[in-house]
C-alpha cells in the first residue's frame, strides 16, 4: 500500500468534507490532480494539454499548505480588458471594427465574429504569432512576470495594475484608440471546498436579510441565468464544485471537457481538437478528491499572551465589523469566515470580468415569431473568471438575446466615430435566457399570421425574463472565505496585497466603515486582530 | 555579522539542538536591566565604544510642556503613547543579546507640540513612532519608522552592530560603508525600491561633493554633509514613498492621509522608505539631525529636546531681542519650516495675476516684512517666550501653516500669517503699521 493511497484513504475517512466515497476514486483524484499534463492524449484522441494553458497540472498553483492549497502571485490568471475604444472615421462596419481590435489583440475577437471586451491571457502554448503577442502585452505593463507566467509577487502585481495599456493606430484612415489594463486572479485554497458545496442557497438568503439591516454592507447572491447560486470562484459565479473543476480543466490547461470548450487560440482559428480531452469519470474524479481536501483548522500556541492577543484579536474582529461579511460559520462549513455573498469592494478592486447581474425578479414569457427568424444567441461570456461585456457593434440591428422585438432597441451608430467605454454597471435591467422553443403547428390561427393576415409558420420561444438591479459589478466580489489565510498569501483577487495589513487597508466599498474602524482601533488592537488571523492556518 | 547577529544566531543553534535532544531543559531567562535614560544624556564612559543607543521618538507632548509652562525637564518617565507595545516587544529581545560589555541604552523623545503652539488643545492626531540606534557617540546606525516588535528590535540591533563594523571599517571611505548598508537593505526590498537605491548609489557617486565627503572621524563635518544631500533626496524619496502607499494601501485622496499616519504606525508601511534612505543617513549625528528627519517622517513640525539639566533659559534670547527693538516698533518672526515642506512646492495660497500687479502677492508679502525687525524662530524658542509672557496659545498648523507671526508691537498679540489666505489683508496691515 503507497503513501498516496493511504493519504486517499485517510481523506476518505475525514467525515467534514466528502461525502462517503471509495479510496479508489480519491487516489485516482489525487493523481489527476498532481498529474503533468501533455500535449496530445492517444487514448482519447484528442489533443491533450493546451493548445493554450496557464499550467500542466492542478497541483502546479494550488500548493501553498500543501497540495490543494492556494498559489503565489506568480501563479496569477492573467487577462486584458479593454476599458475603451475610440475610433475616429466615418463607414465603419462590424467585420472592420473586428479587424481594428484583431490588430490589438486577435483574441478579443471571438469566433462568430462578436467581440468580447476581455481576453484571457494564458502564460504558456499557442502559435509563435500567440506567444509573441503575449510577450508584447506583458512588457508593456512594466512588471516582472515569472517563468510561472503570473508577476513575480505582489508589488508586481501592483505595477500590473498600475499600467494601462494604450493602444494608438491609424488603421486605413482611421484612428484607433484603445486604452485596456492587465487584470489578474490570483489561486484560491481549494480546502474545505467539498464543504462549501453543500452550503444550501437558503443560508445566502439568510445572510441577505441580516444584511439588509446593517446600514454600510448590503452583500447579494450570485444570480446565475439558471436561477442558481454561485458560490465558487473570485466572483462566485460558479455554482457547484464539479463544474469549478470542469472549469478549471478547460481554462488552465486547455482540457477540454464535455462541457466545457478548451480556450482556442486566436492567432490559429482553423485548429480545432478532435475530441475531449478528459472524461466525465476522470472529471468527477477530480471532483471527489477536491471535495475531499479537509477544511482549514485554526493553530493556537500555548503561549498565554499569544492567547490572550488572539482571543482579543477576535473580539475586535467581531466589533468592528469584518464578521458582518466574514461569517464565521455556513452551515456545515464550520469557521469560513465568509458569507459567499458578493460586495462592492469599491473602484479600486476592479477587474473587467464582471461579477454576474444581479436578477432579482424572474417571469416566464412566450415570444410567437416567424419560424425563419433566427433565435436568439447566447451572448457570449467567460463564465470562469466572470461575464465579459459583448461590444456593441456599429450597425443598429439587434445581435443578442438581451434585444428582443419588444424592446428598445440600442444604436451605436454614428456617422464620424466608434465610442466604448466598458460599462460599470449592467447596461440593460431586463434580460432574456431562452429556455425552449417549439414549432407552432398552427400556421393559420397564430399570432404572426392574423397580423399578416396569411398563413404563416410560427415558432414560439419561451423566454426567462429577467429583471436586473444595477450594481457596481466590475467591482463586486465573493467575501473570500478566510479559513486558512496564513497559508495563502498573497491577498485580494489578484495578489495584490502581500500582507494582511495591506489587504485591510485596500478593503473600500461597502467595507470602508469596517476598514475605517479597524484603523481607528489602537495599535495592539490591530496586532491582535492581524494574530488572531494569523491562527488560520491550512490543514 | 556582529557580535549580536553571530550571539542571535547561535542562540538559535543552540535552541534547536536543545529541542532536538529534549533534554527537557528549560531556557534560563537572563534578568536584564535595560536602561532607560533621559534625552540626550551623556552616556557613561564603561564601555562606551561597544553601546548603543535605542532612541524612541514620539509624537508625545514632553512633560517640561505639559503645565502649559516652562519647567525643568523630567526624567526618563515621559508619557508614551506606545508604551505598552513596545516594552513588550523590548522584553522579547533574547536575553542573550545584551552584555554588560555592550551596553544598550534606551532613551524616549518626545517631541510632539505643545498646546501653547496648537491653539490651546491638545492635538487629536494618531501616535507616531520613529525607532533610532545609535552608537555611543549618538551617531546614527539603523532607522526604523513605526513600532516594532520583539524580532524587528532584535534585527535592528543586529543590523546596527553590522553598520558600527562596517563604519569602523571605512573611517575615511564612507561611500564604502554606505554600499555595504545598501547591499544588505537591497535584498529586503521590492525592485522599484531596489532600483531607486542604486540610483541613488550612483548619484552620490557622480557627485562632484564625493570626493570632498568629510571622513567619518569628523562627525560635524560628516553630519553636515549628510543634511546637505538629505533633503533632496527624502523629497526624492517622498514622491515614490507616496505611490507605493498609494498602490499598497489603496490610499487615493488627499483626506487618506490620516489613514497612512495610522499604518506608519505599522512598520511594514514605511519599510522600504527607510531601508532605502539608512545607507544616506548612517554615520550622522542624530543630535544635529533628528529635526529634519522627523520632520521629514512625519511632514509635520514637532518640538526639539531641550538639553538635559537645562531648562529653557536659553530661549531668552529671544525676549532680549525683541525687547531691544523697543515697545512701540513692529516686527515679525519667521517660524521655520519642516525641511520637505522648505524644498518642496509651498501650499501657498493662489493670488491672482491683478492682485500681484497691485503689489499683493506673496513676494510683496516678504517685501512689507523686510521693512521691519525680523527673526527666525525654532517652535521651542516661540513656546518659551509664549509661555513666559501669558499669550493666547497659536495654532501654527491650522487652519493652514503659520509662516510669519507678526506684532505690531512687543505689546501687541502676535497676527499670525498663514500659507493657506491670500497675503493681501496682511501686507495692507502691515503697510499701515510701518506708516
Amino acid at each position: 500500500m503507497n503513501s498516496r493511497f493511504l493519504c486517499c484513504l485517510v481523506l476518505a475517512m475525514v467525515p467534514v468534507t466528502a461525502s462517503a466515497v471509495a479510496p479508489n476514486a480519491l487516489l485516482l483524484g489525487s493523481q489527476l490532480f498532481e498529474h503533468e499534463w501533455q500535449s496530445q492524449n492517444p487514448a482519447l484522441g484528442s489533443d491533450g494539454l493546451g493548445p493554450l494553458f496557464n499550467a500542466t497540472s492542478c497541483a502546479t498553483c494550488h500548493r501553498q499548505g500543501g497540495v490543494g492549497g492556494g498559489g503565489e502571485a506568480e501563479f496569477n490568471a492573467k487577462s486584458i480588458g479593454i476599458e475603451s475604444i475610440k475610433i475616429q472615421g466615418s463607414g465603419l462596419t462590424s467585420a472592420r471594427l473586428a479587424e481594428m481590435i484583431s490588430r490589438f489583440h486577435p483574441g478579443f475577437v471571438i469566433a462568430e465574429g462578436s467581440i468580447l471586451n476581455v481576453l484571457p491571457l494564458a502564460h504558456h502554448g499557442g502559435t509563435d504569432v500567440a506567444r509573441k503577442l503575449h510577450d508584447a502585452m506583458t512588457l508593456v505593463t512594466s512588471a516582472d512576470y515569472s517563468e510561472s507566467g503570473g508577476p513575480i509577487d505582489a508589488s508586481e502585481v501592483r505595477i500590473a495594475n498600475a499600467s494601462p495599456i494604450v493602444f494608438e493606430q491609424n488603421i486605413d484612415g482611421y484612428q484607433v484608440r484603445i486604452t485596456a489594463r492587465m487584470y489578474g486572479r490570483n489561486t484560491t485554497a481549494l480546502f474545505g471546498s467539498g464543504l462549501i458545496d453543500r452550503v444550501p442557497d437558503k443560508l445566502l438568503d439568510r445572510q441577505v436579510r441580516i444584511q439588509q439591516q446593517h446600514p454600510e454592507i448590503s452583500g447579494r447572491p450570485s444570480t446565475l441565468p439558471d436561477g442558481r447560486y454561485g458560490k465558487f470562484g473570485w466572483r462566485a459565479n460558479v455554482a457547484s464544485l464539479f463544474e469549478f473543476n470542469d472549469q478549471a480543466c478547460a481554462n488552465e490547461m486547455g482540457l477540454q471537457t464535455r462541457r466545457k470548450k478548451q480556450s482556442d487560440d486566436a492567432t490559429n482559428r482553423a485548429y480545432s481538437n478532435a475530441s475531449f480531452d478528459i472524461t466525465d469519470g476522470q472529471v468527477e474524479a477530480l471532483t471527489q478528491f477536491v471535495a475531499a481536501l479537509p477544511a482549514p483548522t485554526r493553530y493556537v500556541t500555548h503561549d498565554q499572551a499569544h492567547l490572550a492577543s488572539v482571543r482579543n484579536g477576535e473580539a475586535v474582529f467581531n466589533r468592528v465589523g469584518c464578521a458582518v461579511c466574514h461569517v464565521r460559520d455556513m452551515g456545515v462549513a464550520k469557521g469560513i469566515y465568509s458569507d459567499l455573498l458578493l460586495h462592492d469592494m469599491g473602484s479600486e478592486s476592479i477587474d473587467l470580468n464582471h461579477a454576474e447581474p444581479y436578477v432579482v425578479r424572474r417571469t416566464i414569457m412566450d415570444n410567437e415569431v416567424d419560424s425563419t427568424y433566427a433565435a436568439g444567441s447566447v451572448v457570449g461570456r467567460t463564465p470562469y473568471y466572470g461575464p465579459a461585456t459583448l461590444l456593441p457593434l456599429p450597425v443598429a440591428k439587434p445581435t443578442n438575446i438581451d434585444v428582443l422585438p419588444d424592446s428598445p432597441v440600442r444604436s451605436y451608430r454614428s456617422p464620424n466615430s466608434f465610442d466604448f467605454v466598458s460599462p460599470s454597471q449592467p447596461e440593460t435591467l431586463v434580460s432574456f435566457r431562452l429556455i425552449d422553443s417549439a414549432l407552432n403547428p398552427d400556421t393559420e390561427n397564430n399570432s404572426v399570421a392574423r397580423q399578416r393576415s396569411r398563413s404563416v409558420a410560427t415558432r414560439i420561444d419561451r423566454y426567462e425574463r429577467m429583471e436586473i438591479e444595477p450594481t457596481n459589478f466590475n467591482q463586486e466580489w465573493r467575501t473570500p472565505p478566510l479559513w486558512g489565510l496564513r497559508d495563502s498569501a498573497p491577498y485580494m483577487h489578484d495578489g495584490r496585497a502581500e500582507t494582511l495589513l495591506e489587504s485591510i487597508a485596500m478593503h473600500d466599498g461597502e467595507a470602508a466603515g469596517t476598514r475605517d474602524r479597524f484603523l481607528s482601533s489602537s495599535y495592539e488592537d490591530r496586532q491582535d486582530l492581524i494574530a488572531f488571523l494569523e491562527t488560520l492556518v491550512a490543514p | 555579522m556582529g557580535n549580536r547577529s553571530c550571539h542571535l544566531l547561535l542562540q538559535r543553534v543552540a535552541g534547536v539542538l536543545l529541542s532536538v535532544m529534549s533534554l527537557g531543559l528549560c531556557q534560563v531567562a537572563l534578568a536584564v536591566e535595560h536602561q532607560w535614560l533621559p534625552p540626550l544624556s551623556e552616556l557613561p564612559d564603561e564601555n562606551l565604544d561597544h553601546a548603543l543607543v535605542v532612541v524612541l521618538i514620539t509624537n508625545d507632548v514632553a512633560t517640561e510642556w505639559a503645565e502649559g509652562k516652562v519647567s525643568r525637564r523630567t526624567s526618563a518617565g515621559e508619557l508614551c503613547w506606545c508604551r505598552s507595545p513596545f516594552l513588550k516587544a523590548v522584553s522579547g529581545i533574547p536575553s542573550g543579546l545584551f552584555h554588560s560589555s555592550a551596553p544598550v541604552y534606551w532613551q524616549h523623545w518626545p517631541v510632539g507640540l505643545p498646546p501653547i503652539l496648537t491653539g490651546g488643545e491638545k492635538v487629536i492626531e494618531p501616535g507616531r513612532a520613529v525607532v533610532v540606534v545609535t552608537d555611543g557617540d549618538y551617531r546614527i546606525l539603523e532607522l526604523f519608522v513605526g513600532i516594532p516588535s520583539d524580532e524587528e528590535l532584535s534585527r535592528l540591533l543586529g543590523d546596527a552592530e553590522d553598520t558600527r563594523r562596517w563604519m569602523r571599517q571605512n573611517v575615511t571611505q564612507p561611500s564604502d560603508f554606505t554600499k555595504q548598508i545598501a547591499d544588505r537593505n537591497r535584498e529586503r526590498m521590492s525592485r522599484l525600491w531596489k532600483r531607486e537605491l542604486d540610483r541613488q548609489l550612483i548619484a552620490m557617486g557622480e557627485s562632484p561633493d564625493q570626493d570632498d565627503a568629510g571622513l567619518i572621524e569628523d562627525n560635524e563635518r560628516f553630519t553636515e554633509d549628510v543634511k546637505v544631500r538629505f533633503g533632496p533626496l527624502a523629497a526624492q524619496l517622498q514622491t515614490l514613498y507616496l505611490k507605493d502607499v498609494q498602490l499598497r494601501f489603496g490610499l487615493t485622496q488627499l483626506s487618506d492621509f490620516e489613514r497612512l499616519i495610522v499604518l506608519e504606525q505599522h512598520s511594514a508601511t514605511r519599510m522600504p522608505w527607510t531601508l532605502t534612505i539608512t545607507p544616506f543617513l548612517a554615520g550622522a549625528d542624530l543630535k544635529s539631525v533628528y529635526l529634519d528627519l522627523i520632520e521629514i517622517v512625519w511632514d509635520r513640525q514637532v518640538m526639539s529636546l531641550g538639553h538635559p539639566g537645562e531648562d529653557s533659559k536659553g530661549d531668552e534670547s529671544l525676549g532680549k531681542w525683541i525687547s531691544q527693538l523697543g515697545e512701540q516698533h513692529p516686527f515679525a518672526l519667521e517660524i521655520r519650516l519642516p525641511l520637505l515642506s522648505e524644498r518642496g512646492e509651498m501650499q501657498l495660497a493662489p493670488v491672482s495675476a491683478i492682485a500681484r500687479r497691485r503689489g499683493f502677492g506673496w513676494k510683496d508679502l516678504d517685501a512689507a516684512l523686510s521693512e521691519s525687525p525680523i527673526r527666525q524662530v525654532t517652535n521651542r524658542e516661540l513656546a518659551a517666550w509664549l509661555l513666559r509672557h501669558n499669550e493666547r496659545p497659536l495654532d501654527l498648523s491650522r487652519p493652514s501653516r503659520a509662516r510669519y507671526l507678526f506684532f505690531r508691537s512687543s505689546k501687541d498679540h502676535p497676527y499670525p500669517i498663514r500659507d493657506g489666505e491670500p497675503p493681501a489683508r496682511s501686507i495692507t496691515m502691515i503697510r499701515q503699521v510701518q506708516k
